[in-house]
């Protein structure tokens, strides 16, 4: 109780009150020093394989000899198949399932974004495990195109080799399914959401036929990514793509399993984010996490597993890389090998980390470890929050400067026989006019719905016209509102504004660090200026005539130059973090076209469900056009 | 713009009330699924309210079968009636009825909560006059909390049945403001027989009642009298005041026989007393632990058997231990205790969900005059950011843990141990603030200062 009320007096020392951009410019600096120092020697654990029934590696694997032959045939018939139309092929994908004794079917799926058809039909088939009551399933995944568009020849052949070859064993206790999609993306999409949904609603935007055959509940998935063509093609490494749509992540030990039967039963190196020669220095491990940070951010499929993950079943892509002396064989003794350790499950996988940044194969940090980065970062916002609060709480320095002359005013107080003579700024509180400032980020934050709209639903060659005119709007907007509500607020209700504004993003921050850290901590490290943006001086070459106010010339004490050196650079730098340019700029810097990124992303948010537009234009826009609203309001201030 | 303008200075209760309507019935048009999605989140709806488990209820009284013989449904048996009267709310045009029935209690608990605020209960008692009264809240201002507060918005959409005992405590408030006796006892016997835990807001809406009809009688003699100087209340004939143990007798008689009232009328529209232990006893034995926003459900799933009653009846008397000493400490603020007492509830009952906090919050308003002092010396401003971090914390590590699988259950606890946290030291603030109020006027001297242990 002391303790709390010294912190309550504590609390209107002038030090502490001159404390918070200081301290919530720490916060920044420490929180992206946080992420600089995981990588370093000592922080990073290695992994382990913490559930004991996986038993990676652990059993002998039989794919080999004669199958090679039957996956070589497999190969020329896929190859055939790549020949005829869609719907040829899909009837013949069934008709190889069907041969091996799987139930088979066939399951259509489209979707209208922008204007385009996303459209395919997926083929799978099941094996009923002999020692499976149908509760369980894992699934083994090749997509008819892999993530990159090319026909995966071998890996659809590798998965029909293994369907047959695995339907011969007496040993599964899951049903396992060997499903594949048409693409790497929508077609598990659809798969997996009509798994798992009872009726299929047809609308105008989805259209996904339900399953005539289901199994279980889906333990694992493993899909194979392996485009080498009909005379085939041997590999260097393995590639172990983990990350899941919104940045979900399969459990650690699904990947360790996967990392070690390549890397120790199979002699394959496997490899992360396509890092190659990973030697587990400072450098490879800070280039592991920047991609992993990237990849997850983005939040958009990285492969056929990626849609398996918001389902909470675990999935993983294997990726041949590169040219060496690795045969298909061992990839199919590597998948065989996973689907053992699936089959060896007692349980859902749930005893290693759901949360991890990996650094190397071998090595990771935990949540415990790298959260703090992008909570600190937000706690940053939430600092300047409260002392902006605290701020506005204070009043004004008087305008009128006939009450200045008064020294203290002395309040007369009774009660009874008590007089009391009190100095009356004590006892006021400056009362907060909270209604416009609410009114304000509740429009702000509505008005990014608007773009968050148009670019999901505009047809796409439509699309880059509509983005650069969202980004003028965007540029122009809190010029806009600068000029316009600046005339009807006060300084303190823009302060009472811009706390509202960065409470809520650092709330909206914090909450997204737990679902996707990744995305929360870079749009956390592009928001934090906007923590120590502050009216800007008026300018007033940019003063816009305001009639019938008799101005009274003060002396300025700064001439325009200075002025106009502060103002420049910070609204360069705003413009810069702007949601806008930043993505702008992040489309010149992989050098994608616009209108690739533009409808990948309505893509995403439409038929992925990915959320991140939903971060940058309800989450991110608001705050900036807040941001500078109060910035620009000095500027324009009226005299 | 210009005409909102005038229409704002105007009329601005129609104004909000439109809005509040309009938006509540738009949002039900608009995302038909969002009714439904919100009816079936943990934080709105809960064992006792869940407005799904009342179709269960009503499917099996419509079908002529005891509705408690399922399990499902814990809520009053009269609501049965109202509810079958309505279209099924599967169908778009059922929803709709229900999202508009639900709005129009919405807004009639906040017409209530206007009375209240208008009513001037919370600045002035027989005893006591806040210095601060010139800062009571506009009746608009509060109104605007309750219809535009999200926790009400969603809660509406969520059709709980809690939503009728906010509107009856508040109904018995007002009631009790207007120093109308047997309306507010028979409001709170029918907020208590549908949820239990109201009947604790007796004491403290009984002191309050008395007090405001002995405010009554002095104001009529006064004004019988002659017009008085400025100093209105220098002699209170304390003989012209109604006995008090003959006001909390007849209250009581009123509450008890309204509840019999209505119990009696429960039993005629079923075919057993089996309603009794199905709505009573879930409240008071916890067999539901479906997670809620309250404290309750994780503590009983970790108790061991042996403790359980014990637990029960010490998380029901710690309930109850607030009401009788808030409403003695407080009486010369008679609304402050009511407030706070309802406060407490919604923070301690069972089966707590955020439409309570939305009610009782803006009840809170009512009290505003005071949060001056709150604001100036304690931690209202943290303990609302922290309730909205827990507000937007709370359905991720839900997700987290129900959907995503990768968080567990101490994900979610974890933050509505925060929420209930950030709920008690607004309602401790207001507390302070209030008894503060009631300090400075006996003690003008200490206006301002920071308080100290010494």
């Amino acid at each position: 109780m002391g303790l709390l009320t010294r912190l309550l007096t504590a609390r209107s020392s002038p030090v502490l009150l001159r404390l918070p951009p200081y301290l919530s410019a720490l916060c920044i600096i420490a929180g992206a020093a946080w992420l600089l120092v995981l990588p370093l020697e000592g922080n990073p654990r290695a992994t382990y394989i913490s559930e004991n029934a996986i038993l990676p590696g652990q059993v002998h694997t039989y794919f080999g000899g004669s199958e090679h032959n039957v996956f070589r045939a497999y190969r020329q018939e896929v190859w055939q198949l790549s020949q005829r139309s869609d719907h040829d092929r899909i009837a013949g994908l069934e008709q190889i399932l069907q041969e091996n004794g799987l139930k088979a079917a066939a399951q259509p799926y489209s979707w209208q974004v922008a204007g385009e058809e996303i459209a395919g039909t997926n083929v799978y088939g099941l094996i009923q495990g002999p020692r499976a009551d149908a509760t369980e399933a894992m699934v083994l995944i090749a997509a008819w195109r892999n993530f990159a568009g090319d026909i995966n020849y071998s890996g659809v052949a590798l998965v029909l080799t293994l369907a047959r070859y695995l339907k011969r064993w007496s040993i599964w206790s899951k049903d396992i399914v060997v499903l594949i999609p048409d693409d790497s993306t929508y077609g598990p999409e659809a798969w997996v959401s009509a798994y798992h949904s009872t009726t299929s609603t047809v609308t105008s935007t989805r259209n996904i036929t339900s399953l005539p055959i289901k199994a279980g509940a889906l333990q694992g998935a493993v899909a194979i990514d392996y485009p080498a063509g009909p005379w085939g093609q041997r590999f260097e490494k393995i590639d172990v793509v983990y990350d899941g749509i919104n940045g979900a992540l399969p459990n650690l030990d699904l990947l360790n399993t996967a990392i070690n039967i390549a890397n120790n039963q199979m002699g394959v190196e496997s490899t992360l984010h396509n890092v190659p020669n990973h030697q587990d220095n400072y450098l490879d491990r800070l280039t592991m996490l920047t991609k992993g940070l990237i990849t997850q951010s983005v939040g958009h499929a990285t492969g056929p597993h990626s849609a398996f993950m918001p389902y909470h079943i675990d999935a993983i892509t294997l990726r041949t890389v590169g040219d060496g002396w690795h045969d298909e064989m061992t990839l199919g003794r590597t998948a065989e090998s996973m689907i053992r350790s699936i089959n060896n499950l007692l349980e859902h996988l749930h005893q290693s980390f759901f949360f991890y940044v990996l650094l190397g194969p071998y090595s990771f940090v935990s949540i415990g470890n790298y959260l703090p980065a992008a909570v600190i970062v937000a706690g940053g916002l939430t600092v300047t929050a409260l002392a902006m609060w605290i701020r506005s709480g204070k009043a004004a320095p008087s305008p009128a400067p006939g009450k200045k002359q008064v020294p203290e005013k002395l309040e007369v107080l009774t009660d009874g026989d008590v007089v009391a003579v009190v100095p009356k700024s004590e006892l006021e509180t400056h009362e907060r006019k909270m209604f416009l400032p609410a009114l304000i980020l509740v429009g702000v934050h509505l008005g990014g719905f608007v773009p968050l709209y148009l670019l999901n639903n505009i047809s796409a060659p439509n699309l880059p016209l509509t983005f650069y005119n969202i980004s003028a709007v965007t540029l122009i907007l809190p010029l806009y509102l600068a000029t316009h509500i600046a005339r009807h607020t006060s300084p303190q209700q823009l302060q009472t504004l811009q706390s509202f504004s960065l409470l809520l993003l650092g709330a909206t921050l914090s909450t997204l660090a737990t679902l996707n850290f990744s995305l929360a901590f870079l749009v956390g490290l592009l928001c934090s200026p906007l923590s120590f943006a502050r009216p800007l001086p008026r300018l007033p070459l940019l003063q816009f005539p305001t009639k019938a106010t008799p101005t009274t010339p003060k002396p300025t004490t700064d001439p325009v130059a200075a002025r106009l050196a502060i103002s420049l650079p910070a609204i360069l730098l705003y413009i810069a973090i702007s949601p806008p340019a930043v993505l702008l700029a992040l489309n010149a810097y992989f050098g994608k076209p616009l209108a690739w990124t533009l409808l990948e992303m309505a893509k995403g948010w439409c038929a992925q469900g990915v959320w991140t537009s939903l971060v940058i234009w309800a989450v991110w826009w608001p705050a900036w056009v807040v941001g500078g609203t109060v910035m620009l309001s000095g500027t324009f201030r009226a005299a | 713009m210009e005409a909102l303008t005038r229409v704002y200075n105007d009329h601005p209760k129609t104004l909000l009330f439109t809005s509040a309507a309009v938006i509540r019935i738009l949002l039900a048009i608009a995302w038909p699924a969002l009714p439904d999605l919100l009816t079936s989140r943990v934080e709105i709806s809960t064992a006792v309210n869940s407005f799904k488990r009342l179709q269960e209820g009503l499917f099996l009284y419509d079908h002529g079968l005891d509705p408690y013989d399922g399990g499902i449904f814990h809520q009053a048996p009269l609501f049965l009636p109202l509810f079958s009267l309505l279209p099924s709310p599967q169908e778009s045009i059922g929803r709709l009825i229900s999202v508009l029935l639900y709005t129009a209690l919405d807004l009639f608990s906040a017409e209530l909560l206007c009375q209240i605020a208008d009513s001037g209960a919370a600045t002035q008692s027989t005893s006591y006059t806040s210095p601060r009264r010139q800062r009571t809240w506009r009746s608009i201002s509060v109104v605007a909390i309750y219809l535009f507060n999200p926790y009400t918005l969603l809660t509406c959409l969520g059709r709980p049945t809690t939503i009728f005992t906010t509107f009856f405590v508040l109904l018995s408030i007002s009631h009790a403001c207007q120093a109308r006796m047997a309306t507010s006892a028979f409001a709170l016997a029918v907020a208590s027989y549908i949820s239990l835990h109201p009947a604790f807001l007796l004491p403290p809406i009984g002191v309050l009642c008395y007090d405001r009809v002995c405010l009554q009688r002095i104001s009529s003699s006064s004004q019988n009298a002659k017009p008085t100087t400025s100093k209105a209340n220098v002699t209170i004939d304390q003989h012209r005041f109604p006995s008090a143990l003959q006001f909390a007798f007849s209250m009581l008689t009123t509450y008890a026989s309204t509840t019999a009232l209505l119990l009696a009328l429960s039993r005629l529209l079923l075919p057993s007393w089996t309603f009794i232990p199905s709505v009573y006893l879930t409240p008071l034995q916890l067999p539901d632990l479906t997670p809620n926003t309250g404290l309750w459900w994780y503590f009983f799933t970790e108790m061991f058997e042996p403790f359980r009653n014990f637990f029960l009846g010490v998380f029901w008397l710690h309930m109850f231990s607030y009401s009788i000493p808030l409403s003695l400490r407080l009486r010369k603020q008679p609304l402050a205790s009511v407030v706070l007492m309802w406060g407490i509830c919604c923070v301690l009952e069972p089966y707590a969900h955020i439409g309570a906090v939305g009610g009782a919050g803006s009840l809170l308003c009512c009290v505003g005059h005071v949060f001056e002092l709150s604001t100036a010396h304690r931690y209202t401003f943290p303990a609302l950011a922290a309730l909205l971090y827990c507000t937007l914390l709370g359905p991720a590590f839900h997700h987290l843990w129900i959907y995503a699988g990768s968080g567990n259950a101490n994900f979610f606890y974890a933050i509505t141990l925060v929420w209930n946290l950030g709920l008690f030291i607004l309602l401790t603030d207001t507390l302070y603030a209030v008894l503060r109020d009631e300090w400075e006027c006996e003690r003008p001297e200490g206006k301002g200062k920071d308080v100290r242990q010494i």
